[in-house]
């Protein structure tokens, strides 16, 4: 698998409204979350985490409640390094999934 | 006594002198004592020194005579000269003899008795025998003064004896004393090395078991561990085959060709059966791990079994079979019992699922007698296949089904009867069976009665299901049922209400728990449930519960239905909900059929 391969994820039909706007807050958390690094609010960088983690797989994207899982606990062990490599992850994830829903 | 008749006895006396003169002053001596015999003229007669018995000159008769045990004997010599040799004898013994010469022509003899020669002759000897026996009496009579002094002296010297042996005896003692003082030191000394050994030996069991508990707490703690990488590891599990299965039902629920249907059926099946795999993993860890405590509260029996017999009624239904459903339950089935209603409804449909599976026609019972005071006895009975004697012990064993082709057929884990006897034995019961191949099986377990007498103390466990009932019926009327959502992630907050209000819901949204004390306070009214997200900011799940719960409790008002929101899914956390006044839990990334039926239940 490339990085320029699509992801394809399969969601219910009756979350089509909501998905796009998901996945347009995670690129936002993404954002924010790289914003937490710089000031050093690692509380809020654990957070968001935890809601990644809690929210990802309900909507059917499993790896965002993985990512979710590491920067919650990056954010917890304060790992710059960690945190900054799974957001990279997560952007490359969003930016190369594709939903199909059923 | 014819010499007596014709002698006066101033003749006899002067006879008697006469001999005596001739042996007395050598006879009255010892025999050992040197002596000479001799004659009236002094004539030696005969002499000790020489010793002799034999050297003497005995003729054979004389010899005879007196080794025949005559006491003497007469030889003549010449003429009227005889030789009369008398044995002196001692305790009938010769020691000796003594001979001297008679003429028995003496005109001594003869004037005695003017008889003849002879009978003069015969009387002369008796009475020198006579008279030398006496002297031999006396000699005897001496002898024994003389053993008896000689005894005396012995003793003498046997006191001499006892004395030295006395003092030996004393100096035996004083040796064994210091023989006994010496032992004595010796004890003592091997007293203090056994005092000393003692303390050691206390030191060392004290720094083994500081060592044991070490080790102890290691192991614990290890164990702990294990728990706890189970626990979390059937969560990492779980989590995506929850996914799995969600989707399935999703897809199943929408239109499909028989065969998707089919495939996606597999599918959903055998993902439920992994889940049930691990879960019971899960349970049969955490008992073997003793992390398992089971409660004791008062439960209504009655009104458990029967809502498992109304369980089992739809499961016999759902799995499209025509069996009899019956139960059996004693007058004590009446009674608030002291247990854990979890627990006790686990084992129970676990064999109810048993009987089931393994029953195609007939009936299946369930019930309770109560044989002996302090027990009851629950049974599980079916006309299913039953299980062969040789099988039997081996169901209760952990991945044991009475045949591997069972589990093919019929599927199952293999655990599920190891766990429900293991949690019957926690209760302090016992769980056996007893069966007959073709016929059916019954599944016996005892559990202590413990009646309850004050239902008013009743947990929430039997009382939660009626307040939505209740409400109804005081409002009087049946609404749109109304739910609040405490959850401070927008996503799921709307993942959570557009599966709500797609089936029906009315839902209100609070960003924290903060939000949710504050839209309990003022509308308590509007809302029949409230889904509780546990970590929130500004204020969590579990504390705003306590608030709500605390409020209620200070206007005396019916609880709410509260389900924990959680993605912490391990069973020590649910416990901490539970303990900490939620209701139920549904683990987060949310299961939508896991979240719609939980609520359901509440909300009936």
């Amino acid at each position: 698998m490339t990085d320029s391969e699509k992801i394809v994820i399969t969601v219910e039909s009756d979350l089509e409204d909501l998905v796009p706007e998901f996945i347009e807050h995670k690129r936002e958390n993404a954002e924010e979350i790289l914003g937490c690094l710089q000031k050093g609010d690692y509380e809020k960088i654990t957070m968001f985490g935890h809601r990644m983690k809690g929210a990802g797989a309900g909507y059917g994207f499993d790896f965002i409640t993985e990512m979710g899982k590491v920067i919650e606990q990056g954010g917890k062990d304060r790992n710059d390094e960690q945190i900054k490599k799974s957001v990279d992850d997560l952007v490359a994830y969003l930016g190369r999934v594709e939903v199909v829903y059923e | 006594m014819e010499l007596l008749e014709f002698l006066d006895s101033n003749t006899l006396d002067n006879l008697s002198k006469d001999i005596a003169d001739k042996f007395n002053l050598f006879i009255s001596k010892h025999y050992d004592i040197p002596f000479t015999i001799v004659d009236r003229d002094g004539k030696k007669i005969i002499s000790s020194s020489e010793k002799k018995w034999g050297g003497f000159n005995l003729s054979d008769s004389v010899r005879n005579d007196l080794d025949s045990g005559k006491q003497y004997a007469l030889e003549k010599k010449n003429g009227s000269i005889y030789e009369l040799i008398i044995g002196l004898r001692v305790d009938g013994s010769n020691k000796g003899f003594l001979s001297c010469e008679i003429d028995f022509s003496d005109k001594t003899f003869l004037q005695f008795s003017g008889h003849s020669e002879e009978s003069t002759k015969e009387t002369m000897v008796e009475m020198i025998v006579a008279y030398v026996s006496r002297c031999c009496a006396f000699f005897e009579e001496q002898e024994n003064l003389k053993k008896c002094e000689t005894r005396v002296k012995h003793s003498e010297n046997a006191l001499d004896v006892l004395r030295d042996h006395h003092q030996e005896i004393a100096v035996e003692n004083i040796r064994q004393q210091e023989e006994l003082e010496n032992k004595n030191v010796q004890l003592q000394e091997k007293q203090a090395q056994l005092e000393d050994y003692g303390r050691n030996l206390e030191k060392k069991v004290k720094e083994r078991t500081k060592e044991l508990l070490k080790q102890k707490e290691r192991a614990e703690e290890a164990d702990k561990l294990k728990s706890q990488l189970l626990a979390n590891m059937s969560h990492e599990i779980r989590t995506p085959l929850n996914v799995i299965i969600g989707f399935v039902d999703l897809v199943l629920s929408d239109e499909l060709s028989d065969n998707h249907r089919n495939y996606l059926e597999k599918v959903k099946r055998n993902g439920a059966l992994l889940l049930a795999l691990i879960n019971d993993i899960l349970d049969l860890s955490k008992i073997e791990a003793n992390q398992v405590k089971v409660e004791k509260i008062p439960v209504d029996l009655e009104n458990l079994c029967e809502e498992i017999y109304s369980n089992m009624n739809t499961l016999i239904l759902q799995k499209g079979k025509n069996i009899e459903v019956r139960k059996n339950f004693c007058p004590e089935t009446k009674n608030y019992i002291l247990t854990d209603p979890v627990r006790l409804q686990q084992v129970i449909t676990n064999l109810i699922g048993n009987a089931v599976k393994f029953t195609d026609t007939g009936f299946i019972e369930l019930g309770t007698s109560l044989p002996k005071g302090d027990h009851l006895l629950f049974h599980v009975k079916d006309s299913g296949i039953g299980i062969p004697d040789d099988k039997q012990d081996m169901v209760f064993q952990t991945f044991q089904q009475a045949d591997m082709s069972t589990t093919r057929k019929y599927g199952g884990t293999g655990l599920g009867l190891a766990i429900s006897r293991k949690l019957v034995e926690l209760m302090g019961g016992k769980m056996w069976l007893e069966s007959k191949e073709g016929e059916g099986t019954v599944f016996y377990f005892t559990h202590p009665l413990k009646v309850h007498s004050s239902p008013a103390l009743l947990k929430q466990g039997n009382a939660k299901k009626e307040t939505p009932e209740k409400e109804v019926l005081e409002e009087g009327v049946v609404k749109e049922r109304r739910i609040l959502i405490a959850e401070d992630s927008p996503d799921n907050q709307l993942l959570a209400e557009r599966i709500l209000t797609k089936y029906g819901y009315e839902v209100f949204l609070a960003n924290d728990g903060r939000e949710a004390v504050k839209f309990f306070k003022e509308k308590r009214a509007k809302i029949d449930l409230i889904l509780m997200d546990i970590q929130m900011p500004n204020m969590g799940g579990l504390e705003a519960t306590g608030i709500i719960r605390d409020m209620e409790e200070k206007k005396n008002l019916r609880k709410i239905p509260i389900i924990a929101l959680t993605a912490n899914a391990m069973k020590e956390d649910m416990e901490k909900y539970l303990a900490g006044g939620c209701d139920d839990f549904v683990a987060k990334p949310i299961n939508r059929k896991l979240l719609l039926s939980t609520i359901k239940n509440y909300l009936k």
